[in-house]
Order: structure tokens, then sequence, then C-alpha cells
């Protein structure tokens, strides 16, 4: 049994088109001002990777909110790929698992 | 040799065959009057007895009652204290007596519990008095042995009576129990007589424990019809609505009443206690603290039963329900001083769930009781595993909730995800909003689902009365509540002692009902 990280990490990976955000840790309560303070300005193409997120709360979940709405006003496209079970358990919760844009598990 | 003389000899040798007959009667009569086994065969001698001196009248009379043919002048004579002849012409046999109209002397020779009455001659001779004072101390003798032997008899019936009722009594309110799925349960039960006030029922999940006011056989009466009122009952999930429709008439004619706390335990910890006017409940955590639940309604049978508020307690692994009736609290010592309900809160406080009643009962040594004497103790299996995290108000330890979860739950156990998920929003809700500083989680597993209970030192805060946004909605805030709602099967919530107490059953959330998808 290993314990769960408790920070989160962010990495990023971008060129003039495209911009990948790498997220692994918590996205929790506690986190989620840090992840807002160092998101990037949108990209015309961005993607969020969760594969790393083990752990996601409403906090969270209401800060990839935030990044939709501000990428869907910008006219930018944002998608959010490789969501973990218990990330996706609590994105069906809420119902943002069909309202977020979610690239599905092919 | 004259006449007179031949007369005489002729008397005196009737006399001597008449002696000759009374001799052999009393050897006849003495076992005939030890085998006496009723009052009939007592008049039938005294009938004997009196064809034997010729005259036609006898009659008995036993503990106030004529046996033989009384006529009605006989019934208006009293009981003499002496045998005594009362002489012809004495006796008023006339109207309205007119049918026994008949010139006659009375002999009447007196018993120890009655009389005995002889008439029908115009004169009774020394020799005939002699022989009936006979055959009165014989009866004597005969009637006490015979009432004896009736006592006893009956004696013997109503031990054996008590014995059968006491079967029957201690098969509807058992000595043991058995233990419902999930807890341990002791029991001691024990009757002040060979019946007792003091109850104990249990059918499926409920588990009655009460006290029929009185004692012995009416209160035992008592108690056999709420036996046979709670099977039904206990179908019923408002129990003490169904008892009290069954009983309150019976209760209220008898001029009794009963107090009783019935618990409905659930094998996952959770219990419905409802206290009608019984002596608190003890509710014992693990960590020995205490909080008493006391009646909420009166005792059964003083006033029609309205509403019970009952009390959700969830049971976690160790904690423990301390019941007991009043015979341990008003048992008294030498001097008349109870024991007391104080004395009976530091003993659950001090001794644990597996040693109260042992220790109870050693305490009671000095004390007399007097009453039915119930103790009963539910404790949860405490080989359940179960966890206890302590907060403050630091979100940096959230992970520590989901570290102290897999304690006790497999990483694939279905409502660990859900748990982690909707306790730390209740710790994130507590903190921010209430601002707690000091939070203490207990856990345990119950099948499928977790049971928790979450203690907060913030400000008074039911958070189950708050609307929780809509599902599938894009914005920025209000989603911890619904992830609660739908991860929790129960929520409750109580303020107790200026701290807030959430109890949850959570468990993988149901998948989402008819999703507003295009």
């Amino acid at each position: 049994m290993t314990r769960p990280p408790i920070t989160l990490d962010i990495s990023v990976q971008r060129d003039a088109e495209q911009c990948c955000v790498r997220l692994s840790g918590r996205l929790d309560a506690h986190q989620v001002p840090a992840f807002l303070a160092a998101a990037e300005p949108p990209a015309p193409q961005t993607v969020l990777d969760l594969s790393g997120v083990t752990f996601i709360d409403s906090s969270g979940l209401a800060a990839l909110v935030r990044l939709v709405r501000a990428a869907q006003a910008a006219g930018q496209h944002l998608e959010i790929t490789h969501v973990q079970d218990s990330v996706r358990l609590a994105m069906e919760i809420t119902g943002l698992y069909g309202a977020l844009p979610v690239r599905r598990a092919p | 040799m004259t006449l007179t003389d031949d007369a005489a000899v002729t008397e005196l040798l009737e006399q001597v065959a008449d002696l000759s007959d009374h001799l052999v009667f009393l050897q006849r009569l003495i076992p005939q009057a030890l085998a006496l086994t009723d009052e009939a065969q007592a008049t039938a001698l005294v009938r004997e007895a009196a064809a034997l001196i010729s005259t036609p009248g006898a009659a008995l009379q036993v503990g106030g009652v004529w046996h033989g043919d009384t006529p009605g002048w006989l019934r208006a004579l009293e009981r003499p204290a002496a045998p005594v002849v009362l002489p012809r012409g004495s006796v008023h046999t006339g109207a309205p007596y007119t049918a026994a109209w008949r010139l006659t002397a009375v002999l009447a020779v007196p018993l120890e519990d009655g009389w005995l009455a002889l008439w029908g001659k115009r004169e009774f001779m020394a020799v005939e008095r002699n022989l009936i004072g006979t055959l009165a101390q014989l009866l004597d003798a005969a009637l006490r042995a015979l009432r004896q032997r009736r006592e006893a008899v009956q004696y013997e019936m109503q031990a054996r009576d008590r014995q059968r009722a006491h079967a029957v009594w201690r098969a509807v309110t058992p000595a043991q129990l058995r233990p419902p799925e999930g807890y341990h349960l002791t029991l001691r039960s024990q009757p002040a007589s060979d019946f007792g006030g003091d109850f104990q029922f249990q059918e499926g999940e409920w588990l009655v424990v009460g006290d029929v006011s009185g004692k012995g056989l009416p209160a035992a009466i008592i108690t056999a019809m709420f036996a046979s009122a709670f099977t039904v009952a206990a179908r019923s999930s408002d129990l003490l609505s169904k008892l009290s429709e069954a009983l309150y008439g019976h209760l209220e004619q008898s001029g009794k009443f009963c107090t009783l706390v019935a618990l409905q335990l659930r094998p996952n910890g959770q219990v419905r206690v409802m206290n009608v006017g019984h002596p608190p409940v003890l509710l014992r955590r693990a960590d020995g603290t205490l909080k008493e639940i006391r009646a909420s309604a009166p005792p059964l049978g003083t006033f029609p039963l309205e509403h019970v508020t009952e009390e959700l307690v969830v049971l976690h692994p160790g904690d423990a329900l301390l019941l007991y009736s009043d015979g341990l609290f008003e048992a008294e010592d030498a001097r008349g001083v109870p024991f007391g309900l104080d004395r009976t809160r530091r003993l659950a406080a001090e001794s644990g769930p597996e040693t109260f009643i042992e220790r109870a009962v050693s305490a009671l040594t000095p004390y007399t009781v007097t009453d039915d004497l119930t103790l009963l103790v539910l404790q949860r299996d405490p080989a359940v595993p179960s966890v206890q995290l302590h907060l403050t108000g630091d979100l940096a330890r959230l992970p520590e909730i989901g570290a102290a979860l897999r304690t006790v739950l497999a990483e694939e156990h279905p409502a660990l995800m859900a748990a982690e998920l909707a306790l730390t929003e209740l710790v994130v809700n507590a903190v921010r909003h209430g601002q707690a500083r000091h939070l203490t989680l207990r856990v345990h597993q119950a099948g499928a689902e977790v049971l928790a209970t979450l203690t907060d030192d913030g400000q008074a805060f039911d958070p189950r009365q708050v609307a929780a946004g809509t599902a599938g909605e894009l914005r920025e805030h209000g989603y911890g509540l619904l992830i609660v709602q739908r991860c929790a099967r129960e929520w409750q919530y109580a303020r107790v002692n200026h701290l807030n107490r959430q109890t949850l059953s959570l468990g993988a959330p149901a998948p989402l009902s008819s999703s507003p998808c295009p």
C-alpha cells in the first residue's frame, strides 16, 4: 500500500499552437490555489493530461470548470485526457463527466 | 323371679346387646374414619350411628355447610359449645316447619369445625350419648386429617403450578438472548421472585428491555401480554405505536404501567434507541466517554403514547450500550442508602463493556436488591477494523483521510473512493465555513459500506439543510454537497455538547439517473 502523493506536480510542454499540461498528485481544496496560480495563459490547443491525478474533490472540479470556461470565452480549445477511476467517479457523481470536454478512453 | 325382674333382666340384656352392637360399630368405624375422603362419607357414618340407636334424623355440619337431610328448624339452631340434649318440647319444629313437625329431643354434639345433630326420638339414653360423643371425637380426628391432606394437596398443586408458571415466564423472558449480528451481548436477568416484572424480548433486529410496575404474578401476566404483542409489533418499523395500541387499554384497566427501551440494531452499527420512561441508557464509547440517552416519553400506560423521539446512534467497534433496571440503582445498603445513578455511571465509565455486569454484581454485595435486577450490555464487535483520525484546521492534512480509510479498507473496496471523496468534502466544509479547528473522524467498514462519524468544533451547522447544486451544470462551486448526497446512503446530523456530529453510511454512488444528454 503506497501513500498517495500529497503534493501536486505540474509540468507544461508548449509551442506556439499547442500546450500540454500534465498534472500528477492530488487536486484537492488545499492544492487548488497553487494550481490556479500556476495556470498557463491559454493556447489555441490545450491538453490537460490527468493521468497522474489520484484524487480530485469539488474544489478541483470547480478549478477544471474555470479553466474550461476561460478557454471557451477566449475561443480556444481545451481537452481533458487520461482521467483515472477516482477522478472519473467524482466527475460522474457531479454530472461533469458528460459536461466537461473529456476525451473518452477508446 | 318376678315379672318385673324378668322385664329388668330383659332390659339389661337388651342394653348389653346394644353395647355390644355399639362396640362392633365403633370397631368398624375406626378404619372407616381414618380412610375418610369427604364429608359425604362422614355423614354416612353419622346416619349409621343414628340407625344403630334407632333415631331417624341425623345431620352433619362441617365448615358452615350442612350435609344430610337438614330441616329448616335445624338450620336455625346454633352450634352447641358442648354436647347437649335438647329435651322434647324445647325445640320448636312447628310452623313454618310443619313438614318436620314432631315432638322430639335433639342430641347436639360440637365438632372442631362444625357440629352434628340427631333427632326423632323422645329421649337419648346415656349410652347413646356416649356413643355419639365417641363418634364425634373420631370424626374430629378424621376431618382434621382430611383437611390437612387437602391442604397438602392444594399446596403441592400450587407449588407445581408456580413451578410451571415460572418455566413459562422464563421461556417468555429468556435468561439468554442471542447476540445480534455484529454485536456482543451479555445479559443478567435476576427476578426478585419466581416471576419478574423485568423483561427482555428479541425479534429480528429488535431488542426490547423493560419493566412492568409491580412484581410477581400480576406483573408476569402483563409481561406475557407484552411478549405476544411484541412479536407482532416487531414486524413494523413503528414498534412502539403497535405495542401501545395493543397494551395501553390493558395497562390502564389493571392500573399498571411499563417502562421500556426499544433498540433496533443494524449489523453495520447503526442503532435506533427509543426510551419510554426507562432509566437512562448509557452509551459508552470505546475511549470510555459516556453519553446518556434519557427517556423521551412517559411510561406506557400513564398517558396515551403520542410521540417518542428516537435517538439514532452509530456504534463503532468497541462502543457499547449499557442498560439496567431500577433494581440496580434502587438497591439499598444496611443504612438504607441507595446504590444510586451516579455510582452506576461511574461504574460504567470505569469498567469496560466486558466487565460492567461482573463489577456491578460484585459492587452490589453489601446492598440488598429487593426488585428484579436486569443488566444488559450490547457491544459492537471490537474485532471489526476501525480507525480514528484527529484533524486540525490545516487542509494540508487532507491526504490523511484517504490514508486512514486505507488502514481499514482494501484498495478495491467499492466504497473507498466515495468515502474519501465525501469525507474530504465534509472536512473542508467544516474548516472553511464553520472555522472548525478540531475534528475527529471515526470510520469502520460495514459490508459494502463505510460507517463514519465526524465531529467538529465549528459553528453549529447542519449541511444537510443546504440545497445542493444541480448535477452536470458547469459552475465554479457547489459540487461538494452534491458529492456527499450521492455517496451517503444515510446522513444524520446532531449538535451535541457544542460539537457538530455527522454520522454517515457511505457507499459507491448509484449511477446518475437520466442525465440531460442531448
